[in-house]
């Protein structure tokens, strides 16, 4: 019986790529890679019972390597590239549970919460390598142009031997001293175990295998950026022990598959989707102690991850749609976006109040040459192996004609390659990174960074003579972009930044970094911050009593938000705006949204990223109407190239060229109480 | 860098610290009670806070009624999740109740991004932005408030826990459950009584820090600096849990003064793990000897 279902699994697990649709094979690699993963925690926290938050931390350390490695040495084989993975993650993993053998239960879980921040933190700081925040494409690794097919076969083999060796492992005297640390160190010891040295084997043995399965995850994902591994991806991996049964090879498994695949459905669910997963994990402490593994004990339970998996498949057979998401009556465009996570708010805004409001005005006046268009959202929660699940999941199971306003450079950066690839445009991302230009299918949405940079620096040496500038950035992406852009147009007007100083997403105070930028003394300081942090500086520099200086805040912070934030701190400061106010502006364009949004959405506040969302839908509608009836992906690009002074009521007459980008203006505002007054007309960097 | 600026940054760090400490102390009372780790402690903090915030602002109740709607509102919400969530798990291993209370921290928070957005709102102050001089020092009055305020609950929690007969209840099960429900106590009270406790300590933090952080869904992530500092101090000691959050406060400040960009938010974790490899059990905390 137990032979048949083997034979049986392994039949089906060769023969997946051939018998399942397209976007499946990918998340069947995912579920290998993460059922490695899942097995190296098992080991750890199940076998000697020492909890760990720091997984998505090792789980980083392998894939940076393996990624490193098949940059600089293209030609490695991949067996040896994937063993380095693990040598080096579980030499860390020693190194690190070395230490930690005089701790115990919570102490331990506390420093391994410690090391993934910290691993974190040496990936931005190590950025010569990593390039920090800006993310790490990986080049697939040298065996003949690794496909679909080829991922699958290379993480399902993988997977494999690490399941024999695991199973192989826990059978042995070792897997005998880790099951007799858990349950008493004291008796162990006593037993003549040498604690010390199992715990330091289970840390390195678990690091090991995480390690592996970073290699695998570099090369699945495509893309690696710090927001990938941070707490909240420990958090799944633990839950995925959690869910399989501790201390349970099996149970690891099926626990893998399932977050996996829970993830992966409820992606739709967008804010509802850690709701959903909170529940599951009481569920399971409360209803299910011991997990899948041990609940398959009693019959009826058998039942439930055989349901689970057969409605995965519906999921996957219920998309009937025609080609390329345009049907006789219907476009279907979507994307993936933060509906959880710290951009949230502007997600949720852009999406289901921007691009769905104006949507909901085209359908209601007839829809696009007489089709509607309907839109489908997943959360990634700004990480970038969920954009590229999720991006998937639109293009090869939704069958979606484009993507349309996703946010965040890491997660737009991750998918970029796949969308070339596969022919899809992607139009408007809420992002500002110019790393976007130069592709067939893609077109740009904000005033790409550099271009607001030269803006600025350009009107505030050229017309306002100012000297010397220091600039309060955030440690990521967005902060860096703008640092870098900003030196740059300093440099040609022969001036330097005289300070710069960082601050880190979700700070709690940032008086240190105010005060070594007033030491500096710039006449002009840049803020290159969200709104919270952004109205912290502002408070910050009210409590010193610092007012000669100019604050001036960036393209993507000059909002209302940071202003009702700031409060009178916010008076006279300046910035470049790129929308006009969604509340007071009486273009006509503004005007026709905030009535769209009191008609549809009358308890939601009009503000700049629904606005820009709602810009978005515009831009394509008019495009898409051009095409005419025979809409394809080919006529959408060439009608959006061809789209000369397009007039939005909103920005002005607006035209694209084969440069691809949209947006290429703003204007200067000062704060006069409590609103953006104008200064300039529409500033122009071209 | 001036001494008068160089004083400013740390009386900030100390008021951050103070804050820090609070949680820390919340997370201490419910782990010496029932020996668990509450995860959910940040999302209990911001659920009051915004309950507070609501009751402000829809109501137009002055801020004493919001702080005072905060308490009530993470009283009730603790003593719910203890009887219907923790109390049944609490005899199973530490494990169990810190898995629950993780996956009542993603509940919680996708309850407030439903019901309040995942926006970022201002908080009114009991304190000033305006610097006032001292000497020749310049201070703001939030900092010296939060600060303030924060040892005042301190130490009305360190009168509870040493002169009244709940504290002592609290103390005695902290030190020996099975003894303390031999002496009579009712074990089963503390669990909930320490719960309401912590929630409401939590609840204070949140009112003092949301002008500064400001009030979003997110602002339960404070509660890894909790941690921390707990940990720094040595969990399950009071006077640690202050002194590891001021001390977090202090390094966290003055970091970026003195270190670079790239290693500059590490170093509150560095210290910690460094701390923890020195003194396995914190800064004040004793290695507590198991017999077998």
């Amino acid at each position: 019986m137990r032979a048949v279902l083997v034979i049986v699994t392994v039949a089906a697990i060769v023969a997946w790529p051939w018998i399942a649709p397209r976007y499946f094979v990918f998340l069947a690699s995912l579920i290998f890679v993460n059922a490695v993963v899942a097995l190296g925690l098992n080991l750890l926290s199940g076998y000697t019972h020492q909890l760990s938050f720091g997984h998505a931390g090792f789980l980083a350390i392998g894939a940076y390597t393996a990624a490193l490695i098949v940059i600089h040495a293209p030609r490695t084989p991949v067996i040896v590239t994937l063993a380095a993975a693990g040598a080096v993650t579980a030499l860390v993993g020693v190194a690190f549970g070395v230490p930690c053998l005089r701790l115990g239960g919570l102490y331990l879980t506390m420093a391994t919460l410690a090391f993934g921040f910290v691993i974190v933190e040496a990936i931005l700081a190590l950025d010569v390598l990593t390039r920090g925040a800006d993310g790490l494409r990986v080049p697939p690794p040298a065996v003949g142009g690794l496909g679909d097919t080829g991922r699958y076969y290379l993480t399902a083999t993988t997977a494999a031997v690490m399941v024999v060796a695991a199973v192989n492992v826990v059978r042995t005297r070792i897997g005998r001293a880790f099951l007799a640390i858990r349950e008493s160190e004291i008796a162990a010891q006593a037993s003549g175990v040498p604690v010390a040295a199992y715990k330091t084997l289970a840390f390195g043995l678990s690091a090991f295998y995480t390690g592996v399965a970073g290699g695998l995850f570099a090369f699945v994902v495509g893309f690696l950026s710090p927001d990938a591994f941070d707490v909240f991806l420990s958090v799944d991996f633990v839950t995925m022990i959690i869910v399989g049964g501790l201390a349970s090879v099996p149970g690891s498994i099926v626990g893998a598959a399932i977050v996996t695949v829970l993830h992966d459905s409820l992606a739709a669910f967008q804010n509802y989707r850690p709701l959903i997963f909170g529940v599951i994990l009481i569920a399971c402490m409360r209803f299910m102690p011991g997990g899948i593994a041990a609940a398959t004990r009693r019959i009826f339970m058998r039942l439930v991850p055989s349901l689970l998996m057969m409605l995965v498949l519906l999921g996957g057979v219920t998309s009937v749609f025609a080609q390329q998401g345009v049907s006789d009556t219907e476009i279907v465009l979507g994307c993936s976006n933060s509906f959880s996570g710290p951009l949230a708010y502007t997600g949720e805004q852009a999406t289901r109040y921007g691009v769905d409001l104006y949507f909901k005005v085209v359908n209601d006046a007839g829809g696009i040459n007489g089709r509607r268009v309907r839109t489908v959202y997943y959360d990634d929660g700004y990480k970038p192996q969920e954009a590229v699940a999720n991006t998937r999941k639109l293009v090869e199971q939704d069958k979606i004609f484009a993507v349309i306003a996703p946010q965040g450079t890491p997660p737009v950066m991750a998918t970029l390659d796949y969308l070339e690839e596969n022919r899809v445009p992607l139009l408007f991302p809420f992002q500002g990174s110019p790393a976007i230009r130069g592709k067939k299918y893609v077109f740009s949405g904000m005033t790409l960074y550099d271009r607001q940079s030269k803006m600025m620096i350009d009107y505030l040496v050229g017309q306002r003579h100012f000297k010397t500038f220091g600039v309060l950035y955030q440690d990521d992406d967005y902060g860096k972009a703008f640092l870098s852009a900003y030196e740059k147009d300093l440099a040609r007007h022969n001036l330097k930044m005289a300070a710069a100083e960082s601050v880190k997403r979700g700070v709690t105070d940032v008086s240190a970094q105010i005060a070594k930028l007033r030491a500096a003394a710039p006449q002009v300081t840049f803020l290159v911050l969200t709104p919270g942090p952004g109205a912290q500086a502002l408070k910050e520099r009210q409590k010193i009593g610092w007012t000669d200086t100019v604050i001036v805040s960036s393209g993507p912070l000059t909002d209302e938000k940071y202003l009702a934030l700031a409060g009178d701190a916010a008076e006279g400061v300046e910035g470049l705006s790129l929308w006009p106010d969604p509340l007071a502006s009486d273009l006509p364009g503004v005007k026709a949204y905030r009535a769209a949004m009191q008609k549809y959405f009358d308890k939601n506040e009009p503000n700049r990223y629904s606005l820009s969302g709602y810009f978005a839908a515009m831009l394509f509608t008019d495009a898409a109407k051009r095409a005419g009836r025979a809409l394809t992906r080919e006529t959408l690009v060439t009608a959006l190239e061809n789209t000369r002074n397009f007039d939005s009521g909103i920005l002005p007459p607006l035209s694209i060229g084969s440069d691809h980008e949209t947006q290429k203006q703003g204007f200067w505002v000062r704060v006069e109480k409590g609103h953006f007054k104008p200064l300039t007309d529409w500033l122009k960097a071209d | 860098m001036t001494a008068a600026s160089l004083l400013h940054v740390v009386v900030s760090g100390l008021a951050t610290g103070s804050i820090y400490a609070l949680m820390a102390l919340a997370l201490v009372i419910i782990y010496n009670a029932t020996r668990t780790l509450n995860f959910a402690q940040g999302e209990m903090l911001m659920i009051s806070t915004f309950v507070g915030w609501t009751v402000q602002h829809t109501l137009g109740w002055p801020l004493v009624a919001s702080l005072l709607a905060a308490v009530v509102a993470a009283a009730l919400l603790a003593w719910i999740v203890e009887r219907v969530l923790i109390r049944s798990a609490v005899s199973a291993t530490h494990w169990d109740v810190l898995i629950i209370t993780l996956g009542l921290s993603l509940i919680l928070r996708s309850v407030a991004g439903l019901v309040w957005t995942h926006d970022e709102f201002p908080f009114p102050s009991f304190f000033g932005t305006r610097p006032i001089a001292l000497g020749a020092v310049r201070v703001a009055p939030v900092s010296l408030g939060i600060v303030g305020a924060s040892l005042a609950l301190m130490a009305a929690l360190a009168a509870l826990f040493r002169w009244t007969r709940l504290g002592r209840a609290m103390r005695a099960v902290a030190q020996n459950q099975q003894a303390a429900r031999l002496m009579g106590i009712s074990v089963e009270r503390v669990y909930a009584t320490s719960w309401v406790l912590a929630s409401v300590v939590g609840a204070v933090a949140g009112v003092l820090v949301a002008p500064v952080v400001f009030l979003s869904s997110k602002m339960g992530l404070i509660v890894i600096s909790g941690f921390t500092a707990a940990v720094l101090g040595g969990f399950g000691s009071m006077p640690g849990a202050v002194a590891g959050g001021m001390l977090l406060g202090l390094i966290e400040n003055l970091a970026p003064l003195y270190l670079p960009s790239g290693v500059r938010y590490s170093v509150p974790f560095l210290v910690l793990i460094a701390i923890l490899v020195v003194r396995p059990a914190g800064l004040l905390g004793r290695v507590q000897r198991r017999k077998v």
